[in-house]
Parts: C-alpha cells; sequence; structure tokens
C-alpha cells in the first residue's frame, strides 16, 4: 500500500514538476562542521494562482551524519528523512472549490535500526457562501508504519476536518469568530486538534472601546510511548485556554488608560486510554493564571511621552505530582518617560519594579521562595551633526531570591549589575561608517548568610570593553569590513570585614580582529575572504600574587563566494579553517563547508 | 489644601506594607553544595555533575540559561513522540526537579568523561562546543526509566553577561551498544509519567 501510494506520488510529482513555471525551484545544500554533515535536497512546484486550477507539488530529501570520533569504539550516526507531496485545487465558481492533497514521508534513523513511514490522502472542499464567511471539510485516509528491532507496527485510518469562521463588521462593532477541528482516527487511537477562538470589540464614547476575546486550543494524540518491545499507549494532551478582557479610555491631554483582566490556562497532560489512576503526568502547566493590568500613556508635556503599567498576577504551576506543584503571586510596576529635549537632545527614562511569590503546599518540597526584580535604565542621544552621534546609556538591575525554608536558604542572594554604554557613530564621509562602543560594567553577587560557612562564595565580576567597526562602501558590490575588539576582565571573591572587600581570584583580556572585503571576481561571481585573529590570556592570583595561567590563540580564515546566472540560478559556497593554540596543549584546527545551490524552473 | 492633601498621601504610603518587600528567610541548616563560579566554561560541566550527584536543583538550573534547547538522540525522537517539542529552559528544569526528588534517597551518580572543547571567539562573548561521553546511574521508582544511561552529549555553552558561562543547547546521543538508553529515554520516561 505504501510502495503504491509513493509510485503515485513519484508520478504526480513528476508530471508537477516537469512544466515550466516561475514558481516552480530546485535547491541542494550541504554543510560539514566539524563531525556533523547535513544534506537537503528539495523540489517544488506551483502553478500560477490566478488559474482556475492550482496544481502544486514537493519533495524533500535530508541526511544528517554525526561521524564517530577517531578513537572512540561507537559508530557513525544517520538520519534520514524523505518526503513528497502533490496536490490540487480546482475553483468550481466564485465560491466553492474543491481539492486532493497527496503526501508521503519516511524517517530512517541509522540505515534501518527505526523506520517510520507515513501516507496521507484528503481532499477538500472550501465554501465562501457570503462575504465574510469561509468554510473548510476535509476528509482522508491515512497509514502509519514504524519497524524497529523486527518489531513492526502498522496503523491505518481515516482523517477528517472543519473549520469555519465568520467576521462581521458593524458601524460601533466587530465580531470575529473561528472554530476548527480535525484529527484522525487509526487502528490504535486517535489524535485531534481543536481550536476555537471568538473576539468582539465594540466602540462606546469619547473614542473608548471595549474588547472581549476568547482562545481556546486543545491538541491530543494517542501514541506508542517508548521502544517496541517495551511500548505503552499513552495520551498527550496539550492545552491552550485564555480569556481576556480589555478597556481602552481616552483622557484629557492626550493621554490614554488601558486596562486588561485575563485567565490563562496552559498544560501538557499524560494519561492512560483507561483505568483508575489515568492521568500519569504533568508537564510545563500554568494553571488558572489570572493577570490584571493596567497601563497610562500620555503626552503630558508637547515633548514628553509617559507611559506606566501596573500589574498582579497569581496562578498555579501544576505538575501532576503532588511534590513539585506550586502556588505563584507576582506584583509589578513599570514606568517609562521619553523627553526630547531639544532638537539634537533626547533623553529617556524607564523603571521596572517586579516581587514573586513561590508557594508549595507539599510539607516535603523546600521550594517557597520570593524573587524581587528591578531595573532603571537611562538613556542620552545628541546628534553634534549629520556626520556624529552619540549615545549613552547606564542600566542598574537589582534582584534578590530568598528561599524561606532553612534546608534551601543557603543559597538566597542579592545581584547587583551596574553598566554604563556609550556608544559613537561616526560617518565622515557618505560611504564610511564607523562606530566606537565602550562598556564598563561590575556585576556583585552577595549571598545573605555567608557569614554562616567557611568557603566565600559572594563574588564580584568587573568588565571593560571597547569594540570598532568599520564599515567602507567602494562600490555595488565593494564592501570594505573591519572589527576590533579589545575586553578585559577580573572577577574577585567578596569577604565581608565591615564592608566589603574584594579578594582578586583571576584576570583575562582579549583582543580580536576580524577583516572581510567582498568584491565580483569576475562577471557574476562575488566573493568574500576573510580573516580573524584573536587572542586571549588568563592570570591567576594568589596571595597578592599575579601568575600567568593560559594563552589562547584562535586564527579563522575563510572564503565565502556566491555565483549568480541570470535568471534563475543562485549558488553559495563557504569554506572556513580555524586554528586554536592554547598553551601548553597540541594545536587543534576545525573545518567547516557550506554548499547551496538553487534554481527557479 | 495641596499640602495637606499631599500630607495624607505621604502618611497612607507609609503606614502601608511594602507590597515588593520579600519575606524573612529561615537561617541555613544545609550545605549548599559543590559549586564552583561559573567564570570558565569548564566549571560549568563540573557543576553540571555534582549538582546531579548531589542532587540540588538550584545548581543545576544556574548551569543552563534561559533560552536552553534540548535536541534529543533521533531514536528517542521516535520513540516519544510529541515530548521534545519545545523543550526549553522550563522543561529541563521541571523534569531534572523530579528526577532529584524521586523515590526516597535516590542515588544519582554522574561522571563526565572525555570532553572535548572547541572555542569560538565572538566580540559580544566566546561560545564554545563541548563533546562529552557520559555515564549515569540513577535509582528512581519509575519502572520504565532506565537506571544507567551511557552516551554523548554535544553541549553549547556561551558566556552570559556577568562573565557567567552557561549552557543553551544540549544535544544527546545514546551509546552504540545494544540495550544501551540515553538521558533522553530518563528525561522522556519522567515527563510522561
Amino acid at each position: 500500500m505504501f510502495k503504491a501510494l509513493t509510485l503515485i506520488l513519484s508520478l504526480l510529482f513528476l508530471m508537477g514538476a516537469a512544466i515550466p513555471s516561475r514558481s516552480s525551484e530546485y535547491g541542494l545544500t550541504f554543510n560539514r562542521d566539524n563531525r556533523t554533515y547535513r544534506w537537503n535536497n528539495f523540489i517544488r512546484y506551483s502553478s500560477p494562482e490566478a488559474r482556475r486550477i492550482h496544481v502544486r507539488a514537493s519533495g524533500d530529501l535530508a541526511k544528517t551524519l554525526i561521524k564517530r570520533a577517531s578513537g572512540s569504539s561507537g559508530s557513525d550516526r544517520w538520519r534520514d528523512n524523505y518526503s513528497l507531496s502533490s496536490g490540487f485545487d480546482y475553483r468550481l465558481n466564485a465560491w466553492s472549490a474543491i481539492g486532493m492533497d497527496l503526501s508521503g514521508e519516511q524517517n530512517e534513523v541509522n540505515k534501518g535500526e527505526i523506520i517510520t513511514r507515513m501516507g496521507h490522502i484528503t481532499s477538500f472542499l472550501t465554501l465562501d457562501p457570503r462575504p465574510g464567511v469561509h468554510l473548510e471539510g476535509t476528509v482522508g485516509g491515512k497509514i502509519d508504519q514504524k519497524e524497529q528491532s523486527n518489531l513492526d507496527s502498522k496503523e491505518e485510518g481515516l482523517t477528517y476536518g472543519f473549520s469555519g469562521s465568520w467576521r462581521s463588521s458593524l458601524p460601533k462593532t466587530q465580531t470575529t469568530l473561528k472554530a476548527s477541528l480535525s484529527g484522525d482516527k487509526l487502528s490504535a487511537g486517535h489524535s485531534s486538534v481543536q481550536q476555537l477562538m471568538a473576539s468582539v470589540k465594540r466602540r462606546l464614547f469619547g473614542g473608548s472601546q471595549i474588547t472581549l476575546s476568547f482562545d481556546d486550543q486543545e491538541q491530543g494524540r494517542t501514541n506508542l510511548f517508548g521502544p517496541a518491545e517495551a511500548a505503552v499507549l499513552k495520551r498527550q494532551d496539550r492545552i491552550n485556554r485564555s480569556l481576556t478582557f480589555k478597556v481602552e479610555l481616552p483622557l484629557p491631554r492626550d493621554h490614554t488608560f488601558n486596562l486588561s483582566l485575563s485567565s490563562t490556562d496552559r498544560r501538557i497532560e499524560y494519561s492512560l486510554p483507561e483505568g483508575p489512576d489515568r492521568q500519569v503526568a504533568q508537564q510545563n502547566s500554568r494553571k488558572n493564571v489570572h493577570r490584571l493590568s493596567a497601563q497610562v500613556v500620555g503626552r503630558p508635556a508637547k515633548r514628553l511621552t509617559f507611559s506606566s503599567d501596573f500589574a498582579l498576577e497569581e496562578g498555579k504551576n501544576d505538575f501532576g505530582r503532588d511534590i513539585n506543584d506550586e502556588d505563584l503571586d507576582e506584583i509589578s510596576l513599570s514606568a517609562s518617560v521619553d523627553a526630547a529635549l531639544s532638537s539634537r537632545d533626547s533623553l529617556v527614562f524607564s523603571g521596572h519594579v517586579a516581587r514573586t511569590s513561590y508557594d508549595v503546599p507539599h510539607p516535603d518540597n523546600y521550594n517557597d521562595r520570593d524573587s524581587f526584580r528591578s531595573a532603571l535604565k537611562i538613556g542620552y542621544h545628541h546628534t553634534f551633526s549629520a556626520a556624529l552621534q552619540l549615545i549613552a546609556e547606564g542600566t542598574v538591575n537589582l534582584t534578590h531570591l530568598v528561599y524561606l525554608r532553612s534546608q534551601r536558604s543557603a543559597n538566597n542572594n542579592w545581584v547587583r549589575l551596574y553598566a554604563l554604554y556609550p556608544t559613537l557613530h561616526i560617518r565622515p564621509w557618505e560611504n564610511l561608517l564607523i562606530q566606537q562602543r565602550f562598556s564598563i560594567s561590575a556585576n556583585y553577587t552577595e549571598y545573605d548568610f555567608e557569614d554562616l560557612f567557611t568557603d566565600i562564595k559572594s563574588n564580584i565580576f568587573r568588565q571593560a570593553k571597547t569594540t570598532t567597526d568599520l564599515s567602507y562602501h567602494l562600490g555595488e558590490e565593494i564592501n570594505l569590513n573591519f572589527s576590533y575588539t579589545y575586553r578585559t576582565e577580573d572577577f574577585g571573591r567578596l569577604v565581608r570585614e565591615g564592608g566589603w572587600v574584594e579578594i582578586l581570584s583571576w584576570d583575562k583580556s582579549l583582543q580580536n580582529i576580524e577583516f572581510s572585503v567582498t568584491y565580483p571576481l569576475i562577471s557574476r561571481v562575488i566573493i568574500t575572504p576573510s580573516l580573524s585573529y584573536g587572542h586571549r590570556r588568563e592570570y591567576q592570583h594568589s596571595r597578592g600574587e599575579r601568575n600567568f595561567k593560559s594563552r589562547l590563540i584562535s586564527k579563522r580564515v575563510g572564503l565565502t563566494g556566491r555565483y549568480k546566472l541570470p535568471p534563475n540560478n543562485d549558488m553559495i559556497f563557504s569554506i572556513s579553517r580555524s586554528r586554536e593554540n592554547v598553551s601548553g596543549l597540541p594545536d587543534r584546527t576545525f573545518d567547516r563547508l557550506q554548499l547551496s545551490f538553487q534554481h527557479a524552473f | 489644601m495641596r499640602k495637606l492633601r499631599a500630607l495624607v498621601l505621604i502618611l497612607f504610603l507609609l503606614g502601608c506594607e511594602n507590597p515588593f518587600a520579600t519575606r524573612s528567610a529561615e537561617p541555613p541548616s544545609i550545605r549548599r553544595g559543590t559549586w564552583e563560579d561559573p567564570s570558565f566554561y569548564d566549571a560549568v560541566l563540573r557543576n553540571l555533575q555534582n549538582s546531579y550527584n548531589e542532587q540540588i536543583i538550584d545548581n543545576f538550573t544556574d548551569s543552563i540559561s534561559e533560552d536552553f534547547l534540548f535536541a534529543p538522540d533521533p531514536a528517542d525522537d521516535v520513540e516519544y513522540p510529541g515530548i521534545f517539542e519545545d523543550w526549553g529552559f522550563e522543561e529541563e528544569r521541571d523534569v531534572t526537579r523530579s528526577i532529584f526528588s524521586s523515590g526516597t534517597g535516590a542515588f544519582i551518580q554522574l561522571a563526565l568523561l572525555d570532553t572535548t572543547m572547541e572555542v569560538s571567539f565572538y566580540a559580544s562573548g566566546d561560545t564554545v562546543r563541548a563533546e562529552v561521553i557520559y555515564d549515569l546511574s540513577v535509582d528512581q521508582d519509575k519502572v520504565a526509566a532506565p537506571k544507567h544511561l551511557a552516551g554523548r552529549v554535544v553541549f553549547y555553552i556561551s558566556e552570559k553577561s556577568g562573565g557567567i558561562w552557561e549552557i543553551y543547547r544540549w544535544e544527546d546521543s545514546k551509546a552504540d551498544f545494544p540495550d544501551s538508553s540515553s538521558w533522553g529515554k530518563l528525561k522522556a520516561v519522567f515527563a510522561s509519567g
């Protein structure tokens, strides 16, 4: 049956692909990244949409090889994927169409260790009986096969689908309703996807409006889980549900007030088809999350924009296992002000503060905790001239993690991050752009109960960095790019002796230079040779002495080329070799190769 | 009148409890586990190994990044359909927490062996591709879950702000000997019950 389907598909596919069309194309890519090799081939055909009959066909072939490491006792790992699909739709009249799709797919792991095959045929009818109304129905058949260690399984059955949408636009009210249901009923079980979406927006007095929307997506499937010899039939349900009510209210002096109330439910559940204890697990589940959010946005003065947001949230992380379940509540407040001080200067100020609390009902779970986060950001932008601009940003981020129970509170800590980022944009000529970036930052991590332990965990990390990027545009397809980065950083323990005192543990510095030039080598061939050189030195500090730890040098040479043969051919290749030298170790070489070819018929 | 209103508002705010304040914690009663500052990439792998052996979930989650992705062995992806779709930080944290809290006094022994590292320089921060052979024994109460696992993992580790290194991608391959089980299989069994 599967072979017959493949044969029919191949014939239909060849018939489709053989007809030259502007929307038909073929492509292949190959890339090698160290020991991973990937081959991809595709061919697609699509007849012009404007015709009464629209035919489409596509084929994909993908192979991945992970070669075993030299000296390893393992073997190479293969994954092969083949797929073919073909179909047509025929417009009967202005408001209805019929069509059919055929598809086949084979996935193979390690040259026959596991083979899965899927064949699918489906026919459909679409109706647009009146403006704003769309209906679609499908019916078909499906085959699923799995071969593994001589334990083969085969499932056959029906597929079905229905979807409908309705949109109404009255003078003050917009209503949208969408519903769909699709799935399959195979011999071992069935899968289904259902979606319901409804939204009503109503304009009220003075530019105000309210919106009520509901979205429900439920995806369920019954599958054999586990290796063929010990597989268990289980059902997986993915549920996403939300109900949102929004009010937008214009206020005096160009202000707007937005209020949003929402309730969401997201979960992935696993269950056995029958039995008293059917539900066996839940994954990534946030149940009954209620959120209230209020926002004020406005322009209190001609050159001032202001926004503020306040939100409350409560919900439940439900894993279907009592011990890991937790309740959460969150409060957050944020505000931002954007001031255009003059035609050349602007200032941005924003702040955010939030606290999240997790409460765990199970007495043997010690993860009751609070998390406090605050962020402050100030940005200043000054235009000296069309050729010179300054952007300076500063941030202060604070977080405090507090586990309440004694079993977990040892790691309670404050993290304080201070950073300053000035950037200069220099454009001395139209075709030359220089971006000079600087950054300095300090990251303090202070543990609350440090005094109770002999090992010191509180620490400070500091970094200073400068990057120069130069881009020179010489002609239509000639570009020159240069980048230089210098970075220096140190790390030390923080000891509480009255105030905090730093004991330096290590420092390191890094320099990296990259250069590339893009130019046409000959007609239609553009190449980009590139070079990079990186150098890093690391030092360790012990009892006030600075000792050399290691040096790393990385060199990379690469070449990218593009051959464009109008009107329909495009070929790209990229090859690079990098060599890494770490003091005291032999050199190592890494090769990467990528080839890609595309032809439009 | 304005001053009076402002005074009333200030007094009202001073009288309120700070809604952003965290609650008080009990002083710690147990040690915080073996932890090296992940300011070098190789420390991340040692922290991951120690977090498993000491079953301390915070030390595990501090070793993986918020944009974490898990790519299973292709055979596990076929045997456990749909489980590894969109497997990110939350899924990894939840399933590891379940592995650590399985049974009473579950015994876990993880060894990361034969590590090969490749460093790539980037101006924004370096990344490292670490290929690791692992051997993991887990004595837990799930019948379907493997007790002994072995295979090869490729970890992609990057330098985040604050000089901290974290794993952002985990590619799993099972070992080649017959009846071997992979880390992905352990995760799949714990995720699906």
